[in-house]
């Protein structure tokens, strides 16, 4: 039990432990076997937050982290609200009438979140071209919808649909409108639910890099471009690249922080409830 | 309400859905800009082998990556399902690879795999055998890197099979105890039953994510070397993007649209029927 418990543990961490590892090794000492490097230095941090020291390899590459990092939160923080704002009264519509329409596009909306992306990519990069907003935030918050809105869709349906629509109808008898109705009971009942797609919706886009690496050039590139920069197949500075990699972590770590009650129910479209 | 998402599931889903149909019968060509050149894209594609390679290898990735998660997620929410001392932190260590990004794990990866640096090769060195460049040897690149997918989605189908296994009724494991089943068969006749629709979510979801992957091959290898890890979308982006061949790119984007139709057909035709009952 404890054999298959060790061999469990050495399979998730011993790859990140190795990264950590050569974050933190000086140049030209290189961390043998599972030991620790002869020679510990800051200098991979340091370099990979502040910039410079690899200067005269790749202008990219060595300048600070912030602006990719910086990126990446403006455009998953951007994704989450035009997500929300386009979702939100969709999923309250396809909740309260069940109708053709709202099957039809429910459905509609499962079968995009299941074609492969790359056949709505070339058309997105001509058309970004053609709006001017190639090679900035703007196109790809647009683009991630892709990913997003079938989510959010459906995961906010999952949690009106279990909203007791009593309240509502009292409401509607009593000459509310639906818009009232939607903001003052709707709304704030469903806020858990909504904090949950933001949640998902920044992920999504957070990770993503097909999108990212096609419609974004540089410095309003992304964490995971700057990450596929770094693989210069000729010379790979790999301590400066690990440091980035855990650094990429970072973003992650405070969303599950939140997330951890939500999270089978997200990744499963709502269809596995914990 | 719907005409918001109505446009956007225009713009973004169904516009370039057409429009890639249409790219596919143009081509780029320098100094004459995009030419309809009619079915020669579709015609370069069926004549090569090596696009059939990539379409096979494209089922190997998936059926393998797939196989890989689902075989490791169940046997480590078997294993820390139950409460014993010490779970919270397994299963936190279990989760660990989540927090990895899909371009941080393949980064790292690809630093275990490297001849010089790499943990790998530091260990097999260390017991006499000879250094091997994982990524740069056609025989073992695509399998490295679909270690590194299932290093990095195991997590996922751990957390929703363990949350399934928590969700089972309580009562025929107790009655089934009383009656002197051993742990085998409770596992055969009750878990294996009762989990089934959570399976079936698990691996369907991750199927189909699997079948369209791009990130861990196109940071970790590119597809190469030559073409020895190259499956349909890195290879349709490639073509587009890289090589600026937007007709033969979305050539190959069609094939593959139309196949992940009839995968998802087929997905979900299994899926509906195990939902009635079936074993």
């Amino acid at each position: 039990m404890w054999v298959v418990g060790i061999l469990v543990a050495t399979w998730s961490l011993l790859p990140v432990y190795y990264a950590l590892v050569v974050s933190f090794a000086a140049e030209g000492t290189i961390p043998m076997h599972l030991g620790l490097p002869s020679e510990f230095t800051l200098f991979n941090w340091t370099d990979v937050i502040f910039g410079g020291g690899m200067g005269q390899l790749s202008v990219m590459i060595s300048e600070p982290i912030w602006p990719y990092m910086e990126s990446s939160l403006v455009v998953a923080a951007c994704v989450s609200v035009v997500t929300l704002g386009i979702v939100l009264p969709a999923a309250y519509t396809f909740s309260r009438y069940k109708n053709r329409t709202s099957q039809v596009m429910m459905i509609s909306l499962l079968f995009f979140r299941m074609i492969p992306v790359i056949a709505m990519a070339i058309p997105i990069y001509f058309l970004m071209r053609t709006l001017g907003v190639w090679g900035s935030w703007e196109g790809l918050v647009f683009a991630e919808l892709i990913y997003t809105v079938p989510l959010g869709a459906w995961l906010m349906k999952g949690y009106f649909d279990m909203l007791p629509i009593e309240v509502e109808e009292s409401a509607l008898i009593d000459g509310a409108s639906r818009f009232t109705i939607f903001r003052r009971i709707v709304l704030p009942l469903s806020k858990p639910g909504v904090v949950v797609c933001i949640m998902f919706t920044f992920l999504i886009s957070y990770i993503e890099y097909l999108f990212a690496s096609s419609l974004l050039r540089g410095t309003a590139a992304t964490m995971p471009v700057r990450m596929g920069l770094f693989m210069n197949p000729h010379m790979i500075l790999w301590r400066p690249l690990m440091a980035t990699a855990l650094l990429s972590t970072v973003p992650m770590i405070i969303l599950f922080l939140f997330l951890q009650r939500h999270l089978v129910r997200g990744l499963t479209f709502g269809a596995v409830k914990q | 309400m719907l005409v918001p998402i109505a446009v956007v599931m225009l713009v973004i889903f169904i516009y370039p859905l057409v429009e890639t149909f249409r790219l596919s019968f143009y081509e780029f060509k320098a100094g004459r800009g995009i030419v309809f050149v009619g079915t020669d894209n579709f015609e370069d594609l069926f004549s090569d082998p090596v696009f059939y390679w990539t379409i096979v290898r494209n089922f190997i990735y998936m059926v393998g990556v797939v196989a890989a998660n689902f075989a490791l997620g169940m046997g480590f929410a078997l294993l820390t399902y139950k409460p014993f001392k010490g779970v919270s932190v397994l299963r936190t260590i279990i989760l660990l690879p989540m927090l990895f990004i899909p371009a941080a794990a393949a980064v790292i990866w690809a630093l275990l795999y490297d001849p010089n640096l790499g943990l790998i090769n530091h260990i097999i060195e260390s017991v006499g055998l000879q250094e091997v460049a994982f990524l740069g040897r056609s025989s073992t690149a695509m399998a490295a890197v679909m270690v590194t997918d299932v290093w990095g989605w195991t997590p996922f189908v751990y957390l929703i099979l363990l949350a399934g296994l928590h969700g089972l009724p309580v009562a025929p494991f107790e009655a089934a105890e009383i009656d002197g089943a051993s742990s085998f068969q409770k596992f055969r006749r009750l878990t294996i039953p009762m989990l089934r629709p959570v399976m079936m979510i698990a691996v369907l979801i991750k199927a189909i994510d699997t079948f369209r992957a791009f990130d861990y091959v196109w940071i970790m290898t590119g597809g190469g070397p030559g073409e020895a890890s190259m499956i349909l979308s890195p290879l349709a982006y490639r073509a587009a993007f890289t090589e600026v061949q937007f007709g033969h790119g979305s050539a190959i984007a069609v094939v593959f649209f139309l196949l992940s139709l009839t995968l998802t057909v087929a997905f979900l035709y299994v899926y509906l029927r195990g939902g009635e009952g079936g074993r």
